[in-house]
């Protein structure tokens, strides 16, 4: 290695780029070259120069408060990305919750309006049923106690429940009141005059057993009305007896339509 | 549980160990191409920021400062385009010291003000080639990596921008009348 070549690679030297035996060459030329030792130490200074001088400025130094800024937005960032992974989370929950709860209300409403119909359409056929009652029992009632022999093979199982000392039956027919259709069946307890009316309904109505079977009472001109829901038909009963006994007919006939589970 | 829950802290946890005590090597060459505080501020925050984003992709135990570095220069390179500065390379000096056949005196007693002097009045391309290798002690490999350009680029840049800055001490010594170190300088 001459001094030429020193020259050139020294930077290199410096840099500790160069390969083992090229500084083992660089070493050798070093040992016996006064000048190419004087050159690299003065290299040598420059670039420490260099780097203390830009580390030194104040020119490029740093100010504290850039530090500070930094720091607190990285936190900031850190802070922002966890409540946003959070949301990440908690979005697609809350629009399930909101959505099921929103099904859920139409559910209910609809089942509500539903209901409302079907009551409306019961407090109707109430109504038509204590007057098929009035007109058709009360005022007819010697015509089907003369006809009564004639239609007792008509007399269905659920009514012979109703039968006993006190109560007895006279008459089964079809008719119409006010539009609505009836299987009427009339039965005497004592004095008073009963009527089983039996509508077989084209409503769907709830099938849930808290509905289905319960008894709801009414009172209208001082007759007595008790209906409950068998399947798909609505059972009346009406009379002008004491609430209690009339609740009591329908009760037995209800039990007894339960039993043989279709009328 | 999530991911999100424990790794960020994690990860800000590393980006503190290992990042953050390389501000000021980012901020120092930051100021070094943009000469501006304002300017320097910025793009060092926009650096961390950017790192910080990136950092689950930074391997862990690899040199952090050339990284950061990559991405100082990249955002920088964003910058220049965005604001239209096209930058023209004075090449003058560098013609005349391929003129010169002989490697000029160099000065024995130098301070760093006279350095950073002449340091800045050497032409960009070679100047942060300088910076890059003797004061962030980067190798010759990263800084071709950082800069985007062979390496082979780097060493011919890095060797013409040293005499460049030999010659630039050398013209302010002899302007301020200091003394010389004879021997050091070599006939090429």
């Amino acid at each position: 290695m001459n001094c030429k070549d020193f020259n050139e690679i020294a930077d290199s030297y410096l840099s500790d780029e160069l390969a083992v035996e090229t500084n083992h060459e660089i070493f050798k030329h070093l040992d016996y070259c006064v000048s190419c030792r004087k050159l690299l130490a003065a290299r040598r200074r420059i670039r420490e120069s260099v780097s203390a001088s830009m580390k030194k400025s104040h020119e490029f130094a740093m100010s504290p408060l850039l530090a500070a800024r930094i720091k607190n937005d990285l936190r900031n960032q850190t802070t922002g990305e966890k409540k946003r992974a959070v949301w990440k989370i908690a979005a697609p929950v809350l629009a399930g919750l909101l959505i099921f709860a929103s099904v859920g209300f139409l559910v209910l409403y609809n089942q509500n309006q539903a209901t409302d119909l079907i009551q409306s359409n019961l407090i109707d056929m109430a109504h038509k049923a204590i007057g098929d009652h009035r007109y058709c029992a009360m005022k007819k009632i010697d015509y089907w106690k003369a006809s009564a022999k004639s239609v007792s093979a008509e007399k269905p199982e659920f009514v012979k429940s109703l039968e006993d000392e006190k109560t007895h039956f006279i008459s089964a027919h079809d008719c119409v009141f006010d539009g609505q259709s009836f299987t009427h069946y009339i039965l005497r307890r004592e004095e008073k005059i009963v009527s089983v009316l039996k509508i077989s309904s084209e409503i769907d109505f709830p099938t849930n057993s808290k509905v289905n079977g319960s008894i709801v009472c009414e009172r209208e001109d001082g007759l007595q009305a008790a209906r409950f829901q068998s399947g798909q038909s609505v059972i009346f009963v009406i009379s002008d007896m004491s609430e209690t006994e009339n609740l009591s007919i329908a009760r037995t006939l209800s039990e007894s339509l339960k039993l043989q589970v279709r009328i | 549980m999530f991911g999100f829950g424990k790794c960020k802290p994690e990860i800000y946890t590393n980006f503190e160990l290992e990042a953050m005590p390389l501000m000021e090597d980012v901020y120092r060459v930051a100021m070094w191409l943009v000469r501006n505080v304002s300017e320097a501020e910025d793009l060092t925050q926009e650096t961390f920021a950017q790192a910080f984003k990136s950092f689950h992709r930074y391997e862990s135990g690899t040199n952090c400062k050339a990284w950061l570095f990559k991405i100082l220069y990249h955002l920088n390179s964003k910058r220049v385009r965005k604001l239209n500065r096209f930058q023209f390379v004075d090449d003058r000096k560098e013609k005349i010291i391929e003129s010169i056949a002989y490697e000029p005196y160099l000065p024995q007693h130098i301070t760093d003000e006279y350095v950073l002097e002449s340091l800045k009045k050497i032409p960009k391309q070679f100047s942060q080639v300088i910076v890059l290798a003797d004061v962030e002690d980067f190798a010759y490999r990263d800084i071709a990596q950082i800069l985007r350009i062979p390496i082979g680029t780097v060493m011919s840049r890095l060797h013409r921008g040293r005499r460049l800055l030999r010659c630039e001490l050398a013209e302010y010594a002899k302007n301020y009348g200091i003394g010389i170190e004879k021997k050091a300088g070599i006939l090429q």
